[in-house]
C-alpha cells in the first residue's frame, strides 16, 4: 500500500505562524467571488489575518471600498488582480510598488479597451510589458501551472507542460517575482496536486506561498458563489453538478488554522509574511495630478483666474464690484490659490465658455453656487452676496479633496457634445467617464434565483409584479410576497430563495457607467484606474465610482443633463425665432401672474414643482418672491420630512405657531432666520454646529461628510455622538441639543445645500415663467424634450390646451420632425410623436414638401420612400388627410399596390376619382388610433367617451363643489403613481380624465390589498373621502376596482418612489 | 324543381370549445364551476391563453398577465397548458368521431372535419340535426363541451361549429357567413390589423370592398381570405387513417377485484394492438397503463419493452409481470392501455458487443426484481454529476448502446488510492482527538443514542467549531462514554479533529497514521442537503481504511486489500 502521500503534521503546541492572505476574490469579481471588499475585511480583522490581497478578476472595481475598509479595520489591504489570460488560464498578480500598480492599470486598461465589454484577456506575449513592479502567483485550479499540468496526459508531460510556464512566469516577473501557490481546501486528490506543486517549486528553486483562494469570507456565503457559479453557466443549481464548489472551504483562515493546514510547510506560511512585507504599495500612493491649464508664456494660471474672475464681475454687476463682492472674490482666491486649485477653475470656467461659445445652456449647481469667484466666471447662476450662502460649504482650508462643481447641461446631443469634447482635449486615455456599480436589486435578483432554483417563472414574474411600479419602497413583508406570488411557505425552495434573496441582494453585478461623471487627469488615467469600453460607443469608463474617486482624491466633473435645461434653450429658441425674445438672464423677478400659477398648484411641467407632494404643498406655502421658492424646492425633500421639518416651516409661515429658534436660543436666529427657526439646508446645519457645539468650519464639514458619505449608519452615530458631546461641553440644554441632532441627522442624509437649491429654483422660476407667459412656445419645447419629468406627452398636451394653446395633430404639408409654434400660436404637433417612424425618411419628406407641395398620396408615395407601416400609421393618425378626405380614405389609398404605369409617373392616376368604400372613423375609433401611433391624442380625452357608462363618477372639476368627508367615486386615467419613501407606505395616485386631475392617496393596508390592481390597470375607478386641507383636495381611497375603458393602448403612467 | 338533397356535399365540423382550457380540466370538470386561467408555460411572459366563465366574468381575458389576471380576480387559479393532455383528449375524439364517419380530417387542435358524403339517413335537414346532436351527446359523455356545423362546405362546416350555437346546420350558406365577424376568416395578424382600420368588422362588409380592389391592396392573402369565405368551393378533406391510434380502454361494471378479468382483457387488447402492428410494420416501444380505481384515483404505469416487439406474447407478458406484483388500494374501475410505437429495427452486433440473449426474459426478471425490491432498487447504476461519494442513480439497462469508457487528460493525477468499497458501509465506533490536546470523544454510528445532532455535524465540518473563547474545546456526543486516550504523537495532516481509536467489523485498532480530511457537501438549497468528512487511516495493525463521519455517525466505507 502506498502510503508515501501520507503527510506528518508539526508536533502539537507549535507556535502558530503569522498569516496573511494573498488572494481573495470579492464580489467584485463579478459571478466569482461572494463576499463584498468590506465583510472579507471584518473578517480578517475578527480572524486577527493582518493584511489580506484582494485579486479580483480583471478589475481593480473594489479596491477602494477595500482599501477603506481596511484603513478603518487595521487590516492592510494589498492591491492585486487576477489576470485573465488568453488561453483560458488565470494568473493572479500582486502589487509591490507604485510601478506595479501603473503596470497593473496599463494591463488591465489594455486587455479591456481592445475587446467587448467583459471579454478582454491579456496575451502572454504582452506579459513582460507590465511585469515590473508586479508579483505573480501561480493561481489555483484555474491557474496556468494546474491547467498545464490537468492537460497532460502523464506526470512527465505534464512536468514538462508546467516547467513551460514556470519559466514564462520567471521570464517575465523575475525568478523573486514567482510563488508557486498551494491551496488545502480539504479536496480529494489535493495531497497529490500539492506534491507536484511543490516537486515543480524546488526544482525550478521557486517559494511556495500558502493560500486559501478565497471565494467567501466565511462558509455561509458559499451559497452565493454556488448561485454565481450557476448563473456564469446558465444552468440551475440540480444541473450544475460538479461546477458547484464542492465544499465551502474557500473562506478566509486565521494563522492558526493555517499553519495546522501546512504544519508540514512551514515556509509556505512564513513566506506569506515575507512576500506581504515585500508588497509596500498603497492605495494613498496613486500620484495623482489635475490637468494644468495652458497658459501663456508670460502667465501663471493664478493670475489668469484672476483676470476671469474680475473681468466677469465687472460683467455681472455692470462695470463696478461692488465692495462686498470684491472681499469675497480676494477671500476666494487667496484660498484657491493657495490650495492650488487655479488649474481646475479654469479648465472649468474655459468648459463652461465652449458650452455658451457653442450656443449650449450650461449651469453649475451644488455647493459651486457657493462661490463669488464661480458666479463671476459665469459657472453658476447663484451671485452668492445677494443670497448670502456660506462659501464654506465649497471650500475651506481643512476641506479635504476637491471641490465639487456639477454642471447641469441640456441633456441629449448638446450633452454627448461637452462630453466628447473633454475626451477630445484630455486624449483617451486622459478623461472616463466614473463607473457605477450595478449590484443585485429587488426584481433581477429574484429573477436570477428563480432561474437557478428551477423556481417556475410565472411565479417569479408574479413575485415581481409586487414591487409595485418603479422602484417603490419595498413594504410588503419577504413571506407574504412569496405567498402572494403564489409559493407557499412549505415550498421545498422557499427557504433557500429567502436566505439567497438576503444574501445576494447589494452585491455588485456588473459595472455601468455613471450618467455624467467624468474623471480626467494629467497623467494618463490608464495609470490610475483600469479603463473598459463601454457598452455606448465612444466612451471610455473608469472602473471606480464617483464616491472612489474622490475619496482618492481624482478630481471628478459631473456634466449632467437636465431635460429641463434642453427644453428651456428650446423654449428660448422658439420665442426668439417667432419674434417675442425672452433673456433666461432677465426674466423679471418676482412676477405676480408667475407665482399666481404656483400658488394654484398649476405646475405641470416646471422643474422641481410638479410633483404631487409639491402640488399639494403650494397651496399651502403660497409662494410669493423667489426665496419662497428656494424653500419650497427644498422643503420637499425626504431630508426635512423625514425630520418633520415641513410641516412646522409651513405652519409658522400661515402663522398657526410661533417662530421659535430650538428653545428659544437666540444664537440660532441669525442662521434660522430666514426659514423661521427650521432648518432647511445643509449650509444651517453646519452652521448651527459651529454656533452651538463650537465646530469650526472644518469640524463642521467634516461633520457633513460623516453623516453623507455612503450614508454608513456607523459613520452617522460616530459624528452625531461628537456633536452631541460637544454641544454637552458648551452648555447646551440637553433636550435642545437632541432636537438639534435629530434634525442634523435625519438631515444630512438628504437635504440640499442652500445653494444647490437656489440653482434649482432658478430653472424652476424660469419653467413656471416661460409656461405663464411663453405656454406655446414652453409646451412645444416639452414634447421635443420627452422624456423627462413626471408627466406624459399625453397628459402634457391636454395641460395645454386646458392653458388655452390649442394643439393641432400632426399634419403632413405643416408638421416638422419636432413639435413647433404656428403663427397665431397653436402648437403643431412634429412627425417625432408618431411611432414608428423614422427620422431620415421624415427629413427627405420635408426636403420633398419643400420643394413642390404633395398634391395627391401617389405623389407622396412616388417622390418619399416612406415604408408601408409608415403610411399606414400615419393614415391611421390623420396625417394624410391634407391628401385625403378622411383617415380611412387614406388607410384605403396607402394600401393600394403602385404599379409603373405612365398614369401614375404624372401624378394623374384614377385611383383618386374612385369613391372609397370605408366609412369615416368614428371618434372613439380616432381615439383608440391617436393612442395607438402617438400615445396621446388631440381629440377628447378617453374619459369623456365613456363617461356616460359610468354616471357615478364625479368629475375631477365638480369635485370641487363635494362637502369635506363626503364619499364619492372618482375615477379616470391613472397618470401618476408615487410612493415615496417619506410616505410610510401611503401611495399617492394621480388620475386624470376629461376635466382634470384627481388626487387619490391610498393607504399602506388598502395599498397591500389592492397592489396589484393599483399598480396594474390602467383606468382606475375609486370610492373614498373627500379631504380637504385649504385649497389641497384628496379622495382617500376605501375602495379601488378597474374601470372598464375601450380596449386600446394607453400611455403607461409615470411611477416613481 | 328542387335539387335533391342528396346529391349537395355535407360536411361536418366538430370543434372542441377551448381546447387547451378543456384538455386542462378534461378530467376535473367541477373546476370549470371555478375562475381558472390557463397559462402558456413555455412562453417567456406568461399571459392567460383561455379561461373559465367565472373567471371571465371577472374581467380575465386572453393576453393578460398573470399579475394582471391576478388583480381583477384574487381568486383567480393559475394553471398550465398541457400538450400531452391535448394530444390525449384529441386522441379520444378521433376514436368517437370514427363511429360516426369513416372519413376524418384532423384540422387542427380540438376541430376535426367529417365528410358525411355517402353516408345514409342525412338527406333531410332534420335528420342532419339529429345526427350532429347525437355526435355532440358522444361528446358530452366524454365529458367535452363541443360545438357541431354541418354544411355544404368544409369551409361552411367548420365556420358553423366555430362561430354559431352547439349545434348547427347550415341552410342559407351565404346569408350565415356574411354575418359573421371578420375574425372568422382568419387573417394574418397584418392584415387583421390593416382590416380593423378600416373599419371592417364582418365578412359581408370584407367582400362588399370587392376581389379587385382588395387583391390591389392585400395581395394574395385578400384572395385567401375570399376563398375562406367562399360557400361553394368544396376542398379535399385530408383523411386520417384509424390505425394510427393504438389505445384501448373499458370501463368495468361493476368494479374488479382480482386478477383475471384485468388479464383476460389485456389480452384482447394485445392482440389487437400486434394485428394493428403487424399491418403497418411498426412495433411496440412502451405500453401505457393506466388503471381508474374505485377510489377516484388513477394508477398509470409506463413499461418499456426491452426490444421493441410486436407479438401479442410479448406484450402481454410485459404486462402480466407487472400486474402479478401490483397491489391497488381500491378497486379497479377502468383500465386504459395505448402503446407507443416505433418502425421494427433490424441491428448488426459489433464484434466486441455482447447482447443479451433473450431480453425480454431478462427485463421480466428485472420487473419482478423491482416488484421484489422496490422500482428504485434496480437497474443500471450511473454515475451523478455531483461531489457525493458515490452518489449514482440506477436507470434501465440499455440494451442498444454499449458503454463507453471516457478517457480524460489530467486523470493521471487524480488517481485515488485504490480501496474495496463496503457496501453498505460498516458501522465504525471512533474515537477522535482534538487539537492535539488530550480530550477526546468516541462517536459511533451502532447506538442510535450517539448521533449527533445538526449543529454538532456542522461543527465538525468545519473548522471554527474548534474554538470556543480561544480555547479548545472538546466534542460532547450524547450518549457513549467519553473515554480518554493517551496522546498517539504525531500522525496528521491538520489539526481539526481527527480519529485516533476505530473499531468496526472489518477493522479495529489504533489509528497510526491519517490523511484528510477531505469534506464534501452539496444540495444545501433544499432538505437534501448532505455533508461528509472522509478520513484515510492507517491503525497500528496495518490496515488502510476509509472512514466517514456523516450526520455524526462513522463508517468504515472502503478498505485496502
Amino acid at each position: 500500500m502506498d502510503l508515501s502521500l501520507f503527510v506528518a503534521s508539526a508536533p502539537s503546541g507549535a507556535i502558530p505562524m503569522t498569516y496573511v492572505e494573498l488572494h481573495a476574490r470579492s464580489a467584485f469579481s463579478f459571478l466569482r467571488g461572494g463576499s463584498l471588499p468590506d465583510v472579507l475585511v471584518a473578517e480578517a480583522a475578527r480572524l486577527g489575518i493582518p493584511a489580506v490581497a484582494m485579486t479580483d478578476r480583471m478589475g481593480l472595481q473594489g479596491v477602494p471600498r477595500f482599501h477603506r475598509a481596511g484603513r478603518e479595520a487595521g487590516v492592510r489591504g494589498i492591491v492585486g488582480a487576477e489576470l485573465a489570460m488568453e488561453d483560458g488560464s488565470v494568473l493572479p498578480v500582486l502589487v509591490e510598488n507604485r510601478t506595479g500598480y501603473q503596470n497593473l492599470c496599463r494591463c488591465l486598461t489594455q486587455a479591456h479597451l481592445r475587446s467587448a465589454k467583459g471579454t478582454g484577456t491579456v496575451r502572454w506575449d504582452e506579459l513582460p510589458e507590465f511585469a515590473s513592479g508586479l508579483v505573480a502567483l501561480t493561481g489555483d485550479e484555474e491557474g496556468p501551472l494546474r491547467r498545464a499540468l490537468l492537460g497532460a496526459r502523464n506526470a512527465a508531460s505534464g512536468g514538462e507542460q508546467a516547467g513551460r510556464v514556470l519559466d514564462r512566469l520567471a521570464a517575465a516577473f523575475g525568478a523573486s517575482g514567482v510563488f508557486v501557490e498551494l491551496q488545502r481546501h480539504h479536496l480529494p486528490g489535493e495531497s497529490r496536486w500539492n506534491r507536484v506543486l511543490i516537486d515543480l517549486a524546488r526544482s525550478h528553486r521557486l517559494p511556495l506561498l500558502a493560500t486559501q483562494a478565497v471565494s467567501h469570507a466565511t462558509p455561509g456565503e458559499r451559497p452565493v458563489v454556488d448561485v454565481f457559479t450557476c448563473l456564469r453557466h446558465h444552468v440551475t443549481l440540480d444541473a450544475a453538478g460538479a461546477r458547484l464548489s464542492s465544499n465551502a472551504e474557500r473562506h478566509l483562515k486565521d494563522s492558526e488554522a493555517m499553519g495546522a493546514l501546512f504544519a508540514d510547510l512551514p515556509e509556505a506560511v512564513s513566506n506569506t509574511m515575507d512576500l506581504a512585507a515585500r508588497l509596500r504599495f498603497e492605495l494613498s500612493d496613486l500620484g495623482y495630478e489635475f490637468p494644468r491649464f495652458p497658459v501663456g508664456p508670460d502667465e501663471t494660471m493664478e493670475a489668469v483666474l484672476e483676470d476671469w474672475a474680475y473681468r466677469g464681475a465687472r460683467q455681472c454687476y455692470g462695470g463696478r464690484i461692488p465692495d462686498k463682492v470684491e472681499r469675497l472674490l480676494i477671500k476666494e482666491l487667496t484660498l484657491i490659490h493657495r490650495l492650488g486649485f487655479d488649474g481646475y477653475f479654469l479648465i472649468v470656467a474655459d468648459l463652461i465658455r465652449y458650452c455658451r461659445d457653442h450656443g449650449i445652456l450650461a449651469q453649475g449647481r451644488g455647493s459651486a453656487a457657493n462661490s463669488a469667484v464661480c458666479f463671476c466666471l459665469g459657472v453658476t447662476a447663484v451671485d452668492p452676496v445677494r443670497f448670502d450662502v456660506l462659501f464654506e460649504r465649497f471650500l475651506s482650508e481643512s476641506r479635504k479633496g476637491w471641490p465639487d462643481i456639477d454642471i447641469d447641461l441640456p441633456s441629449g446631443a448638446q450633452r454627448e457634445q461637452v462630453i466628447q469634447e473633454v475626451y477630445r482635449r484630455y486624449g483617451p486615455h486622459g478623461a472616463a467617464m466614473t463607473g457605477t456599480i450595478i449590484t443585485y436589486r429587488g426584481r433581477n435578483t429574484a429573477r436570477e434565483l428563480g432561474k437557478v432554483l428551477g423556481l417556475p417563472m410565472d411565479v417569479v414574474d408574479r413575485f415581481n409584479a409586487l414591487f409595485s411600479g418603479g422602484d417603490f419602497p419595498h413594504t410588503l413583508e419577504f413571506e407574504a410576497q412569496l405567498e402572494k406570488a403564489g409559493l407557499p411557505a412549505s415550498h421545498p425552495r422557499v427557504p433557500a430563495f429567502a436566505a439567497l434573496y438576503r444574501q445576494i441582494s447589494g452585491l455588485p453585478r456588473h459595472l455601468g457607467q455613471h450618467s455624467g461623471g467624468m474623471i480626467v487627469a494629467r497623467d494618463p488615467l490608464n495609470q490610475l484606474v483600469p479603463l473598459e469600453n463601454a457598452s455606448m460607443p465612444g466612451r471610455v469608463v473608469a472602473q471606480w465610482d464617483k464616491d472612489d474617486c474622490e475619496d482618492l482624491g481624482i478630481i471628478k466633473i459631473d456634466l449632467l443633463g437636465l431635460g429641463m435645461m434642453a427644453a428651456l434653450q428650446d423654449t428660448v429658441a422658439l420665442c426668439a425665432q417667432r419674434g417675442n425674445p425672452v433673456d433666461l438672464a432677465r426674466l423679471p423677478e418676482n412676477d405676480p401672474a408667475t407665482f399666481e400659477l404656483m400658488r394654484r398648484a398649476d405646475t405641470v411641467g416646471v422643474f422641481q414643482i410638479e410633483s404631487r407632494a409639491q402640488m399639494a404643498t403650494l397651496p399651502r406655502m403660497r409662494p410669493e418672491r423667489f426665496y419662497d421658492l428656494v424653500i419650497e424646492i427644498a422643503i420637499i425633500r425626504p431630508g426635512p420630512i423625514e425630520g418633520g421639518l415641513a410641516h412646522p416651516y409651513l405652519a409658522r409661515r400661515n402663522g398657526e405657531e410661533p417662530v421659535t429658534y430650538f428653545g428659544g436660543d437666540e444664537r440660532l436666529k441669525p442662521i434660522l432666520g430666514r426659514t423661521l427657526g427650521v432648518p432647511l439646508f445643509q449650509e444651517q446645519m453646519l452652521a448651527m454646529a459651529m454656533v452651538m457645539a463650537n465646530f469650526s468650519g472644518s469640524e463642521a464639514e467634516e461633520l457633513r461628510r460623516a453623516l453623507s458619505f455612503h450614508r454608513s449608519n456607523e459613520k452617522m452615530s460616530r459624528a452625531t455622538a461628537k456633536l452631541r458631546a460637544a454641544m454637552d461641553r458648551s452648555g447646551v440644554d440637553p433636550r435642545v441639543a437632541e432636537q438639534i441632532v435629530d434634525a442634523v441627522g435625519s438631515f444630512a442624509l438628504y437635504g440640499f445645500p442652500e445653494s444647490h437649491a437656489i440653482s434649482f429654483a432658478h430653472l424652476a422660476y424660469a419653467s413656471a415663467y416661460l409656461k405663464t407667459h411663453r405656454a406655446s412656445e414652453f409646451y412645444c419645447a416639452l414634447l421635443n424634450n420627452q422624456p423627462m419629468g413626471f408627466y406624459s406627452p399625453a397628459t402634457l398636451v391636454r395641460d395645454a390646451r386646458k392653458h388655452g394653446v390649442p394643439v393641432r395633430p400632426v399634419s403632413l404639408q405643416k408638421s416638422e420632425w419636432s413639435c413647433g409654434v404656428e403663427a397665431d400660436g397653436a402648437l403643431r404637433l412634429g412627425f417625432r410623436q408618431v411611432q414608428g417612424l423614422r427620422h431620415e425618411a421624415v427629413l427627405r419628406l420635408v426636403a420633398e414638401r419643400t420643394r413642390a407641395p404633395f398634391r395627391s398620396l401617389d405623389d407622396l408615395r412616388r417622390r418619399v420612400p416612406l415604408r408601408a407601416e409608415e403610411l399606414r400609421q400615419l393614415a391611421a393618425l390623420g396625417v394624410l388627410n391634407d391628401l385625403a378626405p378622411h383617415r380611412r380614405a387614406a388607410l384605403w389609398e396607402v394600401e393600394r399596390r403602385r404599379g409603373d404605369d405612365l398614369l401614375e409617373a404624372t401624378g394623374a392616376s384614377s385611383e383618386g376619382q374612385r369613391p372609397v368604400p370605408l366609412a369615416p372613423m368614428t371618434p372613439m375609433e380616432r381615439m383608440g388610433a391617436d393612442y395607438s401611433g402617438m400615445r396621446l391624442t388631440t381629440g377628447p380625452h378617453p374619459m369623456a367617451l365613456i363617461r356616460d357608462r359610468f354616471p357615478d363618477l364625479w368629475r375631477a372639476e365638480d369635485l370641487s363643489s363635494a362637502r369635506d368627508r363626503e364619499r364619492v367615486w372618482v375615477g379616470g386615467q391613472v397618470i401618476c403613481r408615487q410612493r415615496p419613501g417619506t410616505a410610510k407606505g401611503v401611495c399617492f395616485v394621480s388620475l386624470e380624465d376629461e376635466t382634470g386631475i384627481t388626487n387619490v392617496i391610498v393607504s399602506p393596508t388598502q395599498f397591500e390589498v389592492e397592489r396589484l390592481t393599483l399598480t396594474q390597470e390602467p383606468f382606475l375607478a375609486v370610492l373614498g373621502e373627500v379631504q380637504r386641507r385649504g385649497a389641497t383636495l384628496h379622495v382617500k381611497a376605501h375602495r379601488i376596482e378597474r374601470l372598464e375603458a375601450t380596449p386600446m393602448v394607453f400611455p403607461a403612467s409615470h411611477d416613481f418612489g | 324543381m328542387k335539387e335533391p338533397m342528396a346529391m349537395t356535399p355535407l360536411f361536418a365540423v366538430l370543434h372542441l370549445l377551448e381546447f387547451p382550457l378543456q384538455s386542462a380540466l378534461r378530467h376535473h370538470p367541477e373546476l370549470w364551476d371555478q375562475p381558472i386561467a390557463l397559462v402558456d408555460p413555455t412562453q417567456r411572459v406568461a399571459r392567460v391563453i383561455a379561461a373559465t366563465p367565472g373567471a371571465r366574468a371577472a374581467g380575465v381575458v386572453e393576453g393578460l398577465m398573470t399579475p394582471q389576471a391576478l388583480a381583477r380576480c384574487r381568486e383567480l387559479l393559475i394553471r398550465p397548458r398541457s400538450v400531452d393532455g391535448e394530444s390525449s383528449t384529441m386522441e379520444a375524439i378521433v376514436q368517437v368521431a370514427f363511429g360516426f364517419s369513416p372519413a376524418i380530417e384532423d384540422t387542427a387542435p380540438g376541430l376535426l372535419t367529417l365528410d358525411l358524403r355517402g353516408l345514409p339517413g342525412l338527406l333531410e335537414q332534420s335528420q342532419r340535426h339529429g345526427w350532429a346532436e347525437r355526435l355532440k351527446g358522444a361528446m358530452d359523455a366524454l365529458g367535452l363541451r363541443s360545438r357541431v356545423g354541418v354544411g355544404p362546405t368544409p369551409n361552411v362546416a367548420r365556420l358553423a361549429a366555430l362561430w354559431s350555437e352547439e349545434v348547427f346546420v347550415v341552410d342559407d350558406a351565404t346569408g350565415f357567413v356574411s354575418t359573421l365577424p371578420i375574425a372568422a376568416l382568419e387573417p394574418t395578424a397584418h392584415v387583421a390589423e390593416i382590416l380593423g382600420q378600416w373599419g371592417v368588422r364582418t365578412v359581408g362588409e370584407f367582400l362588399a370592398l370587392g376581389r379587385a380592389d382588395l387583391a390591389d391592396r392585400l395581395g394574395l392573402e385578400a384572395l385567401a381570405l375570399f376563398a375562406s369565405a367562399s360557400t361553394t368551393s368544396v376542398r379535399p378533406v385530408r383523411q386520417i387513417r384509424p390505425p394510427q391510434r393504438f389505445e384501448e380502454f373499458w370501463e368495468f361494471d361493476p368494479a374488479v377485484e382480482t386478477l383475471e378479468p384485468l388479464l383476460f382483457l389485456c389480452r384482447r387488447f394485445t392482440d389487437s394492438f400486434a394485428q394493428r402492428l403487424e399491418a403497418l410494420g411498426l412495433a411496440a416501444e412502451h405500453l401505457i397503463l393506466r388503471l381508474r380505481l374505485e377510489s377516484g384515483q388513477d394508477h398509470r404505469k409506463r413499461l418499456r419493452l426491452p426490444e421493441p416487439a410486436r407479438r401479442s406474447e410479448a406484450l402481454f407478458q410485459c404486462l402480466q409481470t407487472y400486474l402479478e406484483t401490483l397491489r391497488t388500494e381500491a378497486p379497479v374501475v377502468g383500465v386504459d392501455l395505448s402503446l407507443e410505437s416505433t418502425r421494427s429495427r433490424q441491428r448488426q452486433f459489433s464484434l466486441f458487443e455482447a447482447a443479451v440473449r433473450d431480453a425480454h426474459q431478462f427485463q421480466e426478471t428485472l420487473a419482478r426484481l423491482s416488484a421484489l425490491v422496490g422500482g428504485d432498487r434496480v437497474g443500471s447504476p450511473v454515475r451523478e454529476d455531483s461531489h457525493r461519494t458515490d452518489a449514482f442513480r440506477l436507470v434501465s439497462p440499455d440494451f442498444e448502446n454499449a458503454p463507453t469508457v471516457e478517457s480524460r487528460p489530467g486523470r493521471w493525477l487524480q488517481a485515488p488510492t485504490p480501496m474495496r468499497r463496503l457496501r453498505p458501509p460498516s458501522p465504525a465506533r471512533v474515537e477522535i482527538r482534538v487539537l492535539g490536546g488530550s480530550s477526546s470523544t468516541s462517536i459511533t454510528a451502532s447506538d442510535p443514542a450517539s448521533r449527533l445532532s445538526p449543529d454538532h455535524v456542522l461543527a465538525l465540518l468545519s473548522p471554527t467549531f474548534r474554538k470556543e473563547g480561544g480555547k479548545p474545546m472538546t466534542v460532547t456526543a450524547p450518549g457513549p462514554p467519553v473515554s480518554r486516550i493517551p496522546e498517539t504523537g504525531p500522525n496528521s495532516a491538520s489539526q481539526s479533529p481527527q480519529p485516533v481509536f476505530v473499531s468496526s467489523a472489518v477493522a479495529s485498532g489504533r489509528i497510526r497514521r491519517v490523511q484528510g480530511p477531505v469534506r464534501r457537501s452539496g444540495h444545501w438549497w433544499e432538505a437534501q442537503a448532505w455533508a461528509e468528512e472522509v478520513w484515510q487511516v492507517e491503525t497500528d495493525r496495518g490496515q488502510v481504511l476509509s472512514l466517514v463521519c456523516r450526520e455524526g455517525c462513522w463508517t468504515v466505507d472502503a478498505v485496502a486489500d
